[in-house]
C-alpha cells in the first residue's frame, strides 16, 4: 500500500529573533498528519530529492487525541527520531546526488515503528548557492496486513516453485511420443549442448540491427 | 521493483539449492526431505537472512542523474541528428542501404585497403568538433543556482560539481610521486632493473591474479613488450574463438551494408591520422576498426550504463516510419563520430598487431572510458567533471597564472579541452601517449587527463606570463609533442 504525501507549504524555519533576516536558515520542516487510520506495517519511504543536502525524519506513533490516557501517558506523545541527518548529496555545494531518486528503508532507519500517526520531515541545505531545495513525490510504502504473513520464506518459495513445476509436467507430458523417437531427440539435444559448451561464446550477445535483412535508413528521427 | 530483486535472488537460491542437492548425493523423494537437506546446509542461515531483508536497492544508482544535464544532452543529440539529416539531404545519399552484389564483392576484395571504397569525400564534413562541444557545455547552467556565477567561478564551466582537491589528487596518484621509479620511462633505467620488472609482470600475468594486482603493477607503467597483455588483463578481455566469430560477423555487416557514417570515418582518418607522421601507416587498419565499430550493437551498452538516461539515435526502416517494430538505432552502435574520433583508436595500433584483438581492446576501452569524453553527465569521470577539475586545479596550483589569464581574458579550458576530449591522442608523441593511457587503465580513471593538462600549463607558465594576447598564448600551447609525460606528472604531483 502506498500513501502519497503532498506538501504544499514548505516554509523555511526562521531564526528566532530575526524574522526579517536577509538570509534564510537553510532548514525547512513540514509535518503530515494522517486523517484516517494510521500507517501500519510501514516498510519504506520513497522520494525524489531536489537539492536537499540532509534529511531527518521524526514520527509520532500515537494519535494526539488519545482521550484521557493522553494525560496519563504523556511520553506516548513524543516525537521519535526515525532518521537523523541522512546525507543526500555528496557535497552540499556540488551537483552529485541533487536530483537523486531515493528509497529509504529498514537499513537507514533507526527503528521500524509499529504505526505512524504523524510524520515530520526536516530538510537542511547549508550551502547558500542554491535557490530552492525540497523533496518531491514523497510516498510512504507499507505492507497491507494481508501480505504480512506472506513473508518470503524459503519453504514458501520452494513450495510455489515445485507446485508450478508440477503443473508444468502435467500439461506438457500428456502425449509422450515413442521412446526411440524421444531418445533420438534427446541425443541430438545433448550433442548440441556439448558443442555449445565447447565453443566458448563469452558473454557477448548478438543484437542484430537490421530487420529481416533490411537496414535502409533515410532520415533520423529526432525524438 | 521489489519483485525484480526477488526474482534474481530466487534464481540464485534455486541454483545454490540445486548444487547442494547434487553434491549431497542423497535421493530426494518428497518436499519434506528437500527442506531438511537445505536446512542442514551451511547456506541456510545466509539465505534466510537475505530473504528477510529483501527489497534492498542500491541507493547510488541515481546519484549522477541531474535533470538539466539530461535535458542538455538530449538537446545536443537533437542538434547532431539535425546536422546529420541536413548532410544526408545535401549529399543526396541514404543514411544506410544494402550494397548490391558487385559492391559487396568489391568490399570483400579491398578489405585490407578499404580506402578504395571511400568515394568522393569532399562533400562530407565532420559533424562536430571539440570546439562545438565545448560551446554546448559552457552554456549549461543550473536553474537552481542563486549566486551570480561570475562571482564565485571565473572559469568557463558553470556547473557546480565538487571535484578532488590538489591534495586529494596527489594522494590518489601517490604512485607517481618523484621518488618512486616508474617502469620504462625514458630515462633512469639500467637494464638489469628493467629485466626484473618484466619478469615481475610476467609472473603477475601468468598467475592470473585479479585485475587489482595488474592495475597495481601498471600504476608505474607497462613495459612496451607486455603492454598488450597487461591492457587485456586490465580491460578483462581474454582472447577467444568467439571474438574471431564476432569479428567476422561484423565484417559481414560491413560488406552487406553501406552507411553514411562510413564516409565520416573515412574523412576523419584522412583529416587526422593520415596527417600524423607516426600514424599514417595505419590508415587501412583504422578503416577496418572504425567500420566494424560502427556496426557493433554491443556498444549501445554505453547508453544503458550511463546515468544520463539518454537513448541512442533512432530511425525507422524505409517506408515504415512511425511503427515501433521498425525502429532501429542509427548507426548500429549509436555513436555519431566527431572530428578526431579515429585518433582514439590510432595509437592502439602500435600495441596490438592482430586486428581481432585490437578491435576488442578498443571497444572495451571506448565503452569504459572514452565514451565519457563526449557525453554530458555529472559523473566525475565524464568530460564536465574533468573540465571542472582542470579549472579548479589550475586555480589551486598557480593562482598567479590563473589570474593573469583571466586578466587578459583567455580561458585556459579553451586550449585544454581539445586535448582532454581526445585523451591527448594526436598531441603527444605516441610512446608518451601510451604511457599516459597505461595510467588511465591502471587508476581506472580519466582524471589524469585533467592533471596532465594543468601540468602542461604550469610547465609553460613562464612563457604565458610574458604574453598578453590570446593568439600568443595559443601559440605557446600549439605544439606539445615534445613533452615527456611521466617526468612532467612526477614533477607536478611532487610540487
Amino acid at each position: 500500500m502506498t500513501t502519497e504525501l503532498n506538501f504544499k507549504e514548505q516554509a523555511f524555519l526562521q531564526i528566532q529573533d530575526r524574522p526579517n533576516a536577509p538570509f534564510h536558515s537553510g532548514c525547512k520542516m513540514f509535518t503530515w498528519t494522517c486523517n484516517q487510520s494510521p500507517i501500519k506495517n510501514f516498510t519504506s519511504i520513497e522520494f525524489v530529492n531536489e537539492y536537499t543536502a540532509f534529511l531527518s525524519i521524526k514520527i509520532k506513533q500515537h494519535s494526539e487525541d488519545f482521550g484521557p490516557s493522553k494525560i496519563l501517558s504523556n511520553h506516548l506523545d513524543e516525537w521519535h527520531v526515525l532518521l537523523n541527518r541522512y546525507q543526500l548529496m555528496e557535497s552540499c555545494h556540488g551537483e552529485i546526488g541533487s536530483n537523486r531518486h531515493m528509497i529509504l528503508n529498514q537499513k537507514q532507519f533507526t527503528f521500524m515503528p509499529r504505526a505512524i500517526y504523524q510524520i515530520r520531515f526536516f530538510l537542511q541545505q547549508p550551502s547558500p548557492i542554491w535557490k530552492e531545495f525540497s523533496i518531491v513525490n514523497v510516498q510512504i510504502h507499507s505492507q497491507s496486513s494481508l501480505s504480512k504473513d506472506r513473508k518470503p520464506s524459503i519453504e514458501r518459495l520452494l513450495a510455489s516453485t515445485l507446485i508450478n513445476d508440477d503443473q508444468m509436467t502435467e500439461t506438457t507430458f500428456t502425449k509422450i511420443p515413442l521412446i526411440t523417437e524421444l531418445s533420438q531427440h534427446l541425443q541430438a539435444m545433448w550433442t548440441i549442448c556439448a558443442k555449445m559448451h565447447q565453443s566458448d561464446y563469452g558473454s557477448d550477445r548478438i543484437k542484430r540491427f537490421d530487420i529481416d535483412g533490411s537496414y535502409d535508413v533515410q532520415i533520423l528521427s529526432s525524438t | 521493483m521489489n519483485s525484480n530483486i526477488d526474482e534474481k535472488l530466487k534464481q540464485k537460491f534455486l541454483n545454490q539449492a540445486q548444487k547442494l542437492l547434487i553434491s549431497s548425493g542423497k535421493s530426494i523423494e518428497d518436499l519434506q526431505t528437500l527442506f531438511r537437506t537445505i536446512q542442514q546446509s551451511d547456506q541456510y542461515p545466509y539465505f534466510q537472512h537475505i530473504f528477510k531483508s529483501t527489497e534492498v536497492i542500491p541507493c547510488d544508482e541515481h546519484k549522477y542523474e541531474i535533470e538539466y544535464l539530461k535535458r542538455g544532452q538530449a538537446a545536443w543529440e537533437k542538434r547532431i541528428v539535425k546536422s546529420l539529416n541536413t548532410m544526408c539531404t545535401e549529399v543526396n545519399l541514404p543514411l544506410a542501404r544494402r550494397r548490391n552484389e558487385s559492391e559487396m564483392r568489391s568490399v570483400r576484395r579491398h578489405w585490407n585497403e578499404l580506402g578504395h571504397i571511400s568515394g568522393d569525400l569532399n562533400r562530407f564534413r565532420p559533424v562536430y568538433s571539440a570546439k562545438d562541444f565545448l560551446d554546448v557545455i559552457c552554456v549549461l547552467v543550473n536553474p537552481n543556482l542563486k549566486i551570480d556565477e561570475a562571482l564565485w567561478n571565473s572559469g568557463l564551466i558553470k556547473i557546480p560539481i565538487v571535484t578532488k582537491s590538489f591534495v586529494e589528487i596527489k594522494a590518489f596518484y601517490s604512485d607517481l610521486c618523484p621518488n618512486i621509479i616508474q617502469y620504462c620511462s625514458d630515462e633512469t633505467f639500467n637494464e638489469a632493473k628493467e629485466e626484473e620488472n618484466i619478469k615481475l609482470a610476467l609472473q603477475i600475468l601468468e598467475k592470473k591474479l585479479n585485475i587489482k594486482s595488474v592495475r597495481e603493477y601498471a600504476r608505474r607503467g607497462c613495459p612496451s613488450s607486455l603492454r598488450g597483455k597487461l591492457w587485456s588483463a586490465m580491460l578483462n578481455i581474454e582472447h577467444c574463438n568467439w571474438h574471431v566469430t564476432y569479428f567476422n560477423y561484423l565484417k559481414q555487416n560491413v560488406i552487406d551494408f553501406d552507411l553514411l557514417v562510413d564516409n565520416l570515418y573515412f574523412k576523419d582518418v584522412k583529416l587526422t591520422a593520415v596527417n600524423d607522421d607516426q600514424l599514417f601507416v595505419f590508415e587501412d587498419y583504422l578503416y577496418q576498426m572504425l567500420l566494424l565499430f560502427s556496426r557493433d550493437t554491443y556498444v549501445q551498452a554505453c547508453f544503458t550504463a550511463s546515468a544520463s538516461g539518454c537513448q541512442p539515435t533512432r530511425s525507422f526502416i524505409k517506408k515504415k516510419s512511425g511503427v515501433e517494430e521498425c525502429s532501429v538505432v542509427y548507426p548500429p552502435n549509436g555513436i555519431i563520430p566527431f572530428y578526431g574520433f579515429s585518433m582514439l583508436v590510432a595509437p592502439m595500433c602500435f600495441v596490438f598487431e592482430d586486428p581481432v584483438h585490437l578491435y576488442f581492446i578498443f571497444r572495451q576501452f571506448y565503452i569504459k572510458h572514452f565514451f565519457n569524453l563526449h557525453h554530458i553527465s555529472a559523473a566525475p569521470n565524464a568530460i564536465i567533471g574533468l573540465c571542472v577539475l582542470f579549472e579548479s586545479l589550475l586555480r589551486q596550483v598557480s593562482s598567479e597564472l590563473w589570474f593573469h589569464l583571466q586578466n587578459i581574458q583567455v580561458q585556459p579550458l579553451r586550449i585544454a579541452f581539445k586535448w582532454m576530449m581526445r585523451a591527448f591522442s594526436g598531441y603527444l608523441a605516441c610512446n608518451q601517449l601510451l604511457a599516459l593511457w597505461d595510467r588511465i587503465l591502471a587508476y581506472d580513471s580519466l582524471e589524469i587527463l585533467a592533471v596532465l593538462a594543468v601540468a602542461i600549463f604550469v610547465l609553460r607558465k613562464g612563457n604565458v606570463l610574458k604574453e598578453s594576447s590570446e593568439t600568443a598564448i595559443e601559440a605557446i600551447f600549439s605544439d606539445i609533442s615534445s613533452i615527456k609525460v611521466i617526468p612532467l606528472l612526477q614533477f607536478f604531483l611532487g610540487s
